[in-house]
């Protein structure tokens, strides 16, 4: 008894030191985003602000009209996640259990475009959003984004961990096979569409270089192009950059908060043995 | 179950409508106006567009502005599609690349009211638009941002350590500089807590700029003017890298690693005594320390030799291909010629326009010695692989501050380098 | 009329339509045509000249092409095997009930939520080697004026660091949900026949969470090849070309320099080498060779 207690104690220690590791970073940011531009740089060095600024939370949206960057991002990420929910459980529903030939090689062709490093295609893609009369617009921010091969990869390897049995059932009741997709397989698909929802979320949120490029009116601009806006090279706003950064981590974290159940449910799912 | 999936059909169905609303048409001749993004430079460029808008009731602009370590990425990407905005903000160094590129229009004389590109010249300061006239032709609407390179000094660290203030008009030796700058470096407990001289060490364009009037000091040239061959090499080059390295890690004076993002941010908050410094970052100190006390001082000369300083400027630029290139450069011309005092006192950037630089003194007695450096200032290299070659510059400079390796090695390898580049 | 199969057949591949027309525009055409670029000289605004493969002799003649590839290899390598392990490590810790172990895993996975903007930013400040947080603790060990950024020998571990710190939650969380769906009486037979749990580990736990294992070491190691923010934010590729990783040097020659077609030709490099490895870790994991 005695020897367990310790050994929960030691266990606690242990992931608590981790767990202060992990996050004292970002612990620093949410101080230095109470800071006073000139305490976040200076001898002595301050973990804590000597006076609190609340008040940089009420500039980021009065100075830098951060609300409109962020409503921005908030929709396109929405709706972004929605077409790759989508998308990625019927291809991958199609991958995993369809009969016709050569969705293997469909498979590695998807997986494929993985390595492809954006940077390069970036011109290819702005000529043809541009032909596609979609600059300036939202579609130039969703569209592009619509699939990842991540998402696909992700559906069809938790889609054949799916029992045949149970899909054959529905299909000798005489269920035709979109019914049996939207009414049987994607409420199974719940745990692995949190997972993947969180992961479309975070990754959209972040992009720089393709909003940076295709849209260029105000009204339009998402949150990292914001951000960008507290870093010139006629000085940064450090303590508004820390706030703005702060208030711009919180969806993502409520997401995570939200689904992390089964976000860690749906990952299971890779590995098949389910 | 089945709400679920008409959940996402909802979603779905409002994602497009909403998507539908966002091409809005406008009926009125649109301008597209992009520049690099500097708060009071934005602010000032809302007030032009709203005064321009109202004199032509039928234009539209449509303006944009882009974090200004990304600007050219943007700009390219657009022209590459053939969608480059009707008027843009370039710098002179970028120039011969987007003239080579076809991007840029010749200057049209009627827009700005006069009859030929010479009377069109002789609203500038003598000199200034050099940088963007090529084989007689010039290719621009104005300056919006005139800039040569002095020192700026903190006076407080200067009554700390006991020193008189430096002349205002005449230049100090390069050796006086460091002497000062040794002087007034603080480092504690082998902690350094203040520098005594930095520069803009992390931007190619910086390095270059910095370098290469001390080079022209001693009669040579980072790139040969006639023939285009980079000189990286050369014992002058060698002279002002090492001068640098020394100041690292012979001098202490300076360290790349103590500037954190903006050497200029560094000095307004004590940590550094002195920096090379343009016009514009008068505005900007004062906006991070009103209170301040600030000095300037001419850019430092190699004894025995002539006073040469740098000199850069950023420019408004029109398409060549724009739809409506005559309302484009009527809008130049607004911006570039008209509004000289709204520049100057909300943005603190230059506008060279002739006979008005006294004007600046009267408003700013430290301008004097920015104004008295321009006399000697002259344009950087010009060359097509102008950013490819002040990087190699950057990567040796940087090479030999990081670690106190041989320079002239270093250089010779650069040199290499830079003959690559330009294709010999 | 279709019998059942053939409906059934043909809704799959109409399922799967979408997915291949996306990808075969947004993402095979811009390859193709990056290909094509390749063989062209071409400055973003001219026509294109076409050049055969003289951008990928130019490419592997150029010693600061070589040099950002030595350079990108060292840091995926770097970094892809601490986040493995330690991602290994936490996800076993965390593998088991406990009170507070949902707050436990938020608490973890905080650093990834991060924008990575921020975050390089955030470590720029700590690394400052007068005023920055971690020289408050190096100094605690008497080591004084580290000059992380900017020494050419601690530059890159500087640049790994924080990616691991970002990185591993997401890889924990994978790997925990891994090992969350291995059924317990594998492990505890294994335990009453008498292995110790080292032994368990490697040949009962890993074995089975080889498919979990595959997504991961594919994904951080693809992710790892197409760094840019952190050495382009933090770094700026130096100092001199220490950190001139790959994505950079496309970056700075197709945009800055205006090379697009020896960009063009990196690009495809570092796709190949992409592919060349992702097929060896399949195979690796023995992929597809069941099922």
């Amino acid at each position: 008894m005695n020897r367990k207690r310790v050994r929960n104690a030691v266990f606690y220690i242990i992931i608590t030191g981790g767990a202060l590791l992990s996050t004292a970073p970002v612990l620093y940011m949410f101080s230095a985003s109470l800071m006073r531009k000139q305490d976040i740089f200076g001898m002595p060095i301050r973990l804590i602000p000597p006076e609190v600024r609340w008040a940089n939370y009420v500039d980021i949206f009065t100075l830098f009209d951060l609300h409109r960057y962020f409503l921005n991002s908030v929709f396109v990420a929405a709706c972004v996640v929605v077409f790759n929910l989508m998308f990625s459980a019927m291809a991958g529903y199609s991958l995993a259990k369809g009969t016709y030939r050569g969705r293997r090689i469909v498979f590695y062709f998807i997986l494929s475009t993985m390595m492809v490093p954006f940077t390069v295609i970036v011109i290819p893609l702005y000529i043809l959003v541009r032909d596609l009369g979609w600059l300036d617009t939202y579609w130039a921010l969703i569209v592009p984004a619509a699939m990842t091969p991540f998402g696909v990869f992700l559906m069809r390897q938790f889609i054949v961990g799916l029992p045949d049995d149970y899909l054959e059932a529905a299909r000798i009741d005489g269920c035709s096979e979109v019914r049996l997709f939207f009414s049987i397989v994607l409420p199974l698909l719940k745990p692995a569409l949190s997972a993947l929802a969180i992961i479309t979320f975070t990754g959209n949120w972040d992009s720089f270089l393709w909003p940076l490029i295709s849209i260029s009116i105000e009204s339009l601009k998402t949150l990292p192009l914001g951000l960008a806006r507290f870093v010139s090279a006629y000085g940064t706003e450090w303590h508004l950059l820390m706030s703005a950064s702060v208030v711009s981590t919180l969806p993502l974290l409520l997401i995570f908060v939200v689904l992390q159940r089964r976000f860690i449910e749906g990952m299971s799912g890779l590995s098949g043995i389910k | 179950m089945r709400s679920r999936y008409s959940i996402f059909a909802l979603l779905i169905t409002t994602a497009v409508v909403l998507l539908g609303f966002s091409g809005v048409i406008y009926a009125k001749t649109e301008l597209v106006y992009w520049i690099h993004g500097y708060e009071p430079a934005v602010v000032a460029n809302k007030e032009i567009i709203q005064q321009f808008e109202a004199l032509y009731p039928d234009v539209n602009i449509r303006f944009d502005y882009v974090p200004h370590d990304d600007f050219e990425t943007k700009l390219f990407t657009a022209f590459a599609a053939g969608v480059g905005p009707d008027v843009y903000w370039i710098a002179d160094n970028v120039f011969p690349q987007m003239l080579e590129s076809d991007m840029v229009d010749a200057v049209m004389p009627s827009a700005f009211g006069v009859d030929s590109q010479a009377e069109f010249e002789t609203l500038f300061e003598p000199g200034a638009l050099e940088a963007f006239k090529v084989d007689g032709t010039l290719y621009t609407a104005g300056i919006s941002e005139y800039n040569t390179l002095s020192v700026y000094y903190d006076k407080a660290a200067f009554r700390e350590a006991g020193l008189p203030y430096p002349s205002a008009t005449e230049p100090m030796t390069v050796a006086e500089f460091i002497e000062l700058g040794q002087k007034l470096t603080k480092i504690e407990k082998n902690r350094r807590i203040r520098s005594g001289i930095e520069f803009e060490w992390r931007l190619p364009n910086w390095i270059s700029q910095t370098v290469e009037p001390w080079v022209r000091q001693l009669g040579g040239e980072l790139v040969d003017p006639e023939t285009g061959m980079p000189q990286f090499d050369s014992e002058e080059v060698i002279t002002v890298v090492q001068l640098l390295q020394d100041l690292v890690f012979k001098y202490e004076t300076s360290d790349p690693a103590f500037v954190l993002q903006d050497h200029v941010e560094d000095f307004a908050y004590g940590r550094v005594a002195m920096v090379l410094g343009g016009p514009f970052h008068m505005g900007f100190t004062r906006g991070l320390k009103p209170d301040m006390e600030i000095g300037v001082m001419p850019f430092p000369v190699f004894e025995g030799s002539p006073r040469v300083t740098t000199k850069y400027s950023w420019a408004w630029m029109v398409n060549p291909h724009s739809r409506n290139r005559e309302l484009a450069w009527k809008f130049a011309a607004f911006a570039a010629t008209e509004h000289q005092g709204l520049w100057w006192n909300n943005v603190r950037f230059i506008q060279p326009l002739k006979g008005k630089m006294d004007q600046l003194i009267e408003a700013e007695p430290l301008m004097e010695t920015f104004v008295a450096d321009f006399e000697y200032s002259k344009y950087q290299f010009s060359s097509t692989q102008y950013y490819e070659l002040a990087h190699i510059l950057l990567q040796a400079v940087s090479e030999v501050t990081s670690a106190p390796v041989d320079v002239r090695q270093v250089m010779e390898r650069a040199q290499k380098e830079a003959l690559g580049a330009v294709g010999l | 009329m279709l019998s059942y199969e053939q409906q059934r057949r043909l809704w799959s591949i109409i399922f799967v339509i979408p997915a291949v027309a996306f990808f075969g525009i947004f993402y095979v055409w811009p390859i193709i045509q990056t290909f094509w670029l390749s063989l062209h000289q071409w400055n973003i605004v001219s026509v294109p000249k076409y050049i055969g493969l003289s951008n990928y002799q130019n490419l592997f003649t150029s010693s600061q092409f070589i040099n950002s590839f030595q350079v990108t290899t060292k840091y995926v390598f770097g970094s892809v095997i601490p986040v493995w392990i330690i991602a290994l490590a936490v996800a076993v810790l965390f593998n088991r009930e406990f009170r507070g172990k949902d707050m436990y895993i938020m608490l973890y996975y905080l650093p990834f939520v991060v924008s990575l903007t921020v975050w390089c930013v955030l470590w720029k400040i700590i690394y400052h080697p007068s005023f920055g947080v971690l020289t408050a603790v190096t100094d605690l060990f008497g080591f004084r004026n580290i000059r992380w950024l900017n020494d050419p020998r601690l530059v890159l571990a500087a640049l790994i660091i924080p990616n691991i710190w970002k990185v591993m939650p997401a890889n924990m969380v994978i790997l925990l949900a891994g090992l969350g769906s291995i059924p317990k009486e594998y492990t505890e037979a294994a335990k009453i026949d008498g292995a110790n749990s080292l032994r368990v580990f490697w040949h009962i736990i890993l074995p089975l969470l080889k498919p979990v294992l595959l997504y991961v070491v594919i994904i951080s190691t693809i992710s790892a090849f197409q760094v840019f923010t952190p050495a382009y934010l933090m770094t700026r590729g130096g100092p001199g070309s220490a950190t001139r990783v790959l994505p950079l040097f496309i970056y700075e020659n197709g945009f800055q320099y205006l090379r697009m077609g020896l960009a063009c030709a990196a690009s495809m490099v570092l796709f190949m080498v992409l592919m060349a490895f992702s097929l060896l870790q399949l195979r690796f994991f023995g992929f597809g060779k069941e099922g």
